[in-house]
């Protein structure tokens, strides 16, 4: 069936004291073109300082324009293992946590300036974007919920240093439950913490992605969703998403004209040399 | 806590030292904040500081923070054995927890920092 991904208020955990008030400030918000990895971790950083002058938090969608391996923070470029992910383009993020193998995922980048509610404690905003997703996924009839999750063999799991994200589990990642195993995660996240904002970006693995071979593939959000007889649509989801996220917010979301390097260009092209850069890469 | 401790509001702490360093390190408030701590990238020892500019980041569970410097000047020394046992930042933020020690430029420009009632102050209009 095609599911109705309209947001429902009463789905998920309540989450903010704005929810419910009469929304007039704005969320802006950009919806970008596919691009290769160093430009959306730049659109991503420059997102920092749109939210520092707004006051508010705001957001990004993206998806990627190949199949990308992008490296946590602190991850060696040297523990990239020698098989299909070596094949692939390379990017550093600002962010901390696992690599992600990126082309069948959507990014949604959130950034919070320091002042806001949501710019204190790294888990308040972590859970926030998350449940969010969890409420969008309810009304579509597709049970999700937060790790450590009630029901989950591998709830209790002791915490790994897996390489790649979607191996590791964090408290408050998104998983679905599974007939046997460990339930997949769908959505993790990272966080940079500048002086001034938060960015966080959050992979929602769509899709099975099989660019690295199929070690490296894991179910996505769309494939368990087929077996429990639920048809998403991504721009739906996405949608829902992003309203869900405003709602907790207190916030109206307004969709801004074209893809965040329109809205400035050389900014983000100077940011851009830096994370393209092989020095920024392989910086450890 | 030494009463010459003054705070940065960006939550490193800085206490002068007899010799005419002084040591640096980040608040018990920072280190709760960021929650399960997992990586630490320190200066090198004669790199220089700038005030409010990054000289460090540290990574937690679900964030990369900068541990920016409260005043310029040159690292004398870095608690190089930090970064193996995080659990140190927790457990004795001002003590064993500290991160590297400055020689400042200015040894005025502390006074420009925050007392520990200020700081103090600060958390408390933080967002939670």
């Amino acid at each position: 069936m095609t599911a109705s991904l309209a947001p429902d208020r009463d789905a998920g955990a309540a989450s903010a004291e704005p929810r419910g008030a009469a929304a007039t400030t704005p969320l802006r918000y950009w919806i970008d073109d596919p691009a290769i990895g160093s430009v959306n971790m730049a659109a991503d950083e420059w997102l920092a300082g749109v939210a520092v002058s707004a006051g508010v938090p705001v957001a990004r969608f993206s998806t990627w324009s190949r199949a990308t391996l992008s490296l946590g923070a602190f991850q060696a470029a040297a523990a990239v293992p020698a098989d299909g992910l070596a094949a692939l383009p390379l990017v550093r993020r600002a962010s901390g946590g696992g690599a992600i193998l990126h082309g069948t995922d959507l990014t949604c980048t959130v950034a919070v300036p320091r002042s806001h509610p949501w710019g204190g404690e790294a888990q308040r905003l972590y859970d926030e974007v998350h449940r969010a997703l969890v409420g969008v996924l309810a009304a579509a009839g597709l049970r999700a919920a937060l790790h450590p999750a009630v029901g989950d063999p591998g709830a209790a799991a002791a915490a790994t240093e897996a390489f790649l994200c979607f191996d590791r589990r964090a408290t408050g990642d998104v998983v679905l439950p599974a007939p046997t195993g460990r339930w997949p995660k769908i959505l993790g996240s990272a966080q940079r913490r500048h002086h001034a904002a938060v960015v966080q970006h959050g992979s929602l693995l769509w899709s099975r992605n099989d660019a690295a071979g199929g070690p490296h593939a894991r179910l996505g959000l769309a494939d368990v969703a087929a077996t429990a007889g639920v048809r998403l649509d991504p721009i739906g989801v996405r949608d829902a998403w992003l309203a869900e996220i405003a709602a907790a917010a207190g916030l109206l979301p307004a969709l801004q004209p074209g893809c965040t390097w329109d809205a400035d260009r050389a900014a983000i092209a100077d940011l851009a040399a830096r994370y393209g850069d092989a020095a920024w890469t392989h910086r450890r | 806590m030494s009463a010459a401790m003054r705070f940065a509001k960006s939550h490193e702490w800085i206490r002068p030292e007899a010799d005419g360093t002084a040591t640096v390190g980040i608040s018990a408030y920072a280190v709760e904040a960021l929650t399960d701590l997992v990586f630490m990238q320190l200066p090198k020892v004669g790199s220089r500081v700038v005030a409010g500019q990054s000289f460090g980041e540290i990574e937690s569970v679900k964030a990369v923070s900068d541990l920016y410097a409260p005043v310029s000047g040159d690292v004398v020394a870095v608690n190089a054995t930090l970064p193996e046992r995080l659990e140190t930042l927790g457990n004795d933020p001002y003590g064993e927890g500290w991160i590297v020690r400055i020689r400042p430029d200015d040894p005025a420009a502390l006074d420009g920092l925050l007392d520990q009632a200020a700081y103090e102050a600060l958390v408390a209009s933080s967002p939670h």
